[in-house]
């Protein structure tokens, strides 16, 4: 549904990235949608993506890039994190020239997704603003780890794991990279940005 | 999910994985609380528990639903979908969902990491039901409605305890604000959080009007969100 949408930052560390979703309609597009779904993969392999998956497979750092190729099939919808707006740029330039008439949704800054969109001959179709979290926000966690947890957009990196992974790596117990990968690794679908969150981390961290 | 006491020897080191903060030490072993846990089998997943004494037993109605809305990898068989969504913006270049002149919303109920009660998410839905809000009839929270024109539940599904369920609707342009009025209102009412999502076809030229009005008012506009390119075609053949 709406897993890439609430994603939170500050302006400099969300204009660096870009999640791409690959979504068959049922019942109008899904129909051989498996190999366009296998050439999606293979495009965000090829052009640097910083992470992706399937939500019903997998991610490609639990499963790698073979497996999630060999499960696509007709259903199929693709996820896939950019750290990096060139070479995001250049994977939308790939999508939409191999043209496979199956929807592709952008989530990034408004005005990042608009420069991509030109560069390729694209434009908004219908667009979806986040207006922000609202009720009981006193007990929400602070907000350097609602940046973090808000990545999975599915809710499954548990703010207890960000605390403690913080605390793990400022007394030394592991790496901010091992941290991050133990985050990245329960984010089912892969949109979880493991190159922007083990920059946050290494703040939360005090490193 | 619980746990087999007979295996589990008290590690405590699915503790952190548990997204609602279910599991607890309990000494020489660990303790899901069934009424917070939201069967999302993350603990599990997560592959931590080095003698495998996480348990997923198979779960009868209403507790399924927890599952249905919190296990993104559990298909909902009204929906076709999985998880708690639908394709709401994503595919609209080949459903035509949201068209001009109407706007789309999405009450996401216990995100971010929360989680929520569907007792909260009636409480929000029957507030909106009398604006004439139009629910989405494939969102899973829809198939759980009495009846969409009330908003109110079906009474078995009230105590169950979800990581997320969004309540999915469209309504008239004109009527945004009214919308919003009465979220402001409800929001002090439940026992959790929302986001909130607004969905907008764009005009052949310019902004949704309705932005600059969200904007006069001070409303908050993220400056990140999602955009369906408008790439798809209906079959799916080459152009």
């Amino acid at each position: 549904m709406t897993h890439s949408l609430h994603r939170r930052g500050s302006t400099e560390d969300l204009r660096e990235e870009i999640v791409f979703i690959f979504a068959p309609a049922k019942g109008i597009t899904e129909r051989g949608s498996g190999p366009k779904a296998k050439k999606f993969l293979e495009i965000m392999k090829a052009r640097g993506a910083a992470h992706y998956g399937d939500d019903l497979t997998g991610n490609v750092l639990t499963l790698g890039h073979s497996r999630l190729v060999a499960a696509a099939h007709d259903i199929t919808n693709i996820h896939a994190v950019f750290a990096d707006v060139e070479k995001a740029t250049e994977a939308f330039q790939d999508i939409v020239e191999e043209d496979m008439g199956v929807s592709v949704v952008v989530t990034g800054l408004f005005d990042v997704v608009h420069q991509c969109c030109q560069r390729t001959g694209t434009g908004f179709h219908t667009i979806e603003h986040s207006m922000g979290i609202w009720g009981r926000t006193e007990q929400l966690p602070s907000e350097q780890v609602l940046e973090i947890v808000t990545m999975c957009g599915h809710g499954l990196v548990s703010v207890n794991l960000v605390d403690q992974v913080a605390r793990d790596v400022r007394v030394g117990r592991t790496t901010a990279q091992e941290a991050t990968y133990e985050m990245a690794r329960q984010c089912m679908c892969g949109i979880f940005n493991p190159v922007r969150a083990e920059k946050v981390l290494r703040r939360l961290a005090g490193e | 999910m619980k746990v087999d006491p007979d295996q589990c020897m008290g590690c405590g080191l699915c503790i952190p994985y548990c997204p609602v903060n279910s599991i607890a030490d309990e000494g020489s072993v660990v303790s899901i609380d069934q009424e917070m846990c939201v069967e999302c089998g993350v603990c599990k997943r997560s592959g931590v528990c080095p003698v495998d004494a996480l348990v997923e037993p198979e779960l009868a109605w209403p507790r399924v639903l927890r599952s249905l809305f919190s296990n993104p990898i559990t298909v909902h068989p009204g929906t076709g979908v999985a998880g708690r969504g639908t394709e709401e913006l994503k595919t609209n270049d080949v459903t035509d969902r949201f068209v001009l002149g109407e706007v789309g919303f999405g009450v996401e109920l216990g995100r971010p990491n929360m989680g929520t009660s569907f007792r909260d998410l009636e409480k929000v839905s029957m507030k909106l039901a009398p604006l004439g809000v139009r629910f989405e009839p494939k969102n899973p929270v829809t198939f759980l409605m009495k009846d969409p024109k009330t908003g109110e539940l079906q009474d078995d599904v009230r105590d169950e305890r979800v990581l997320t369920a969004i309540i999915e609707f469209t309504v008239p342009e004109s009527r945004t604000l009214n919308v919003l009025r009465v979220l402001e209102e409800v929001s002090d009412e439940i026992s959790t959080v929302f986001s909130l999502d607004l969905i907008n076809r764009m005009p052949e030229k310019g902004d949704p009007p309705v932005l600059a009005a969200l904007k006069d008012r001070g409303y908050y506009l993220a400056p990140n969100g999602k955009v369906c390119v408008g790439i798809g075609r209906r079959g799916g053949e080459p152009r």
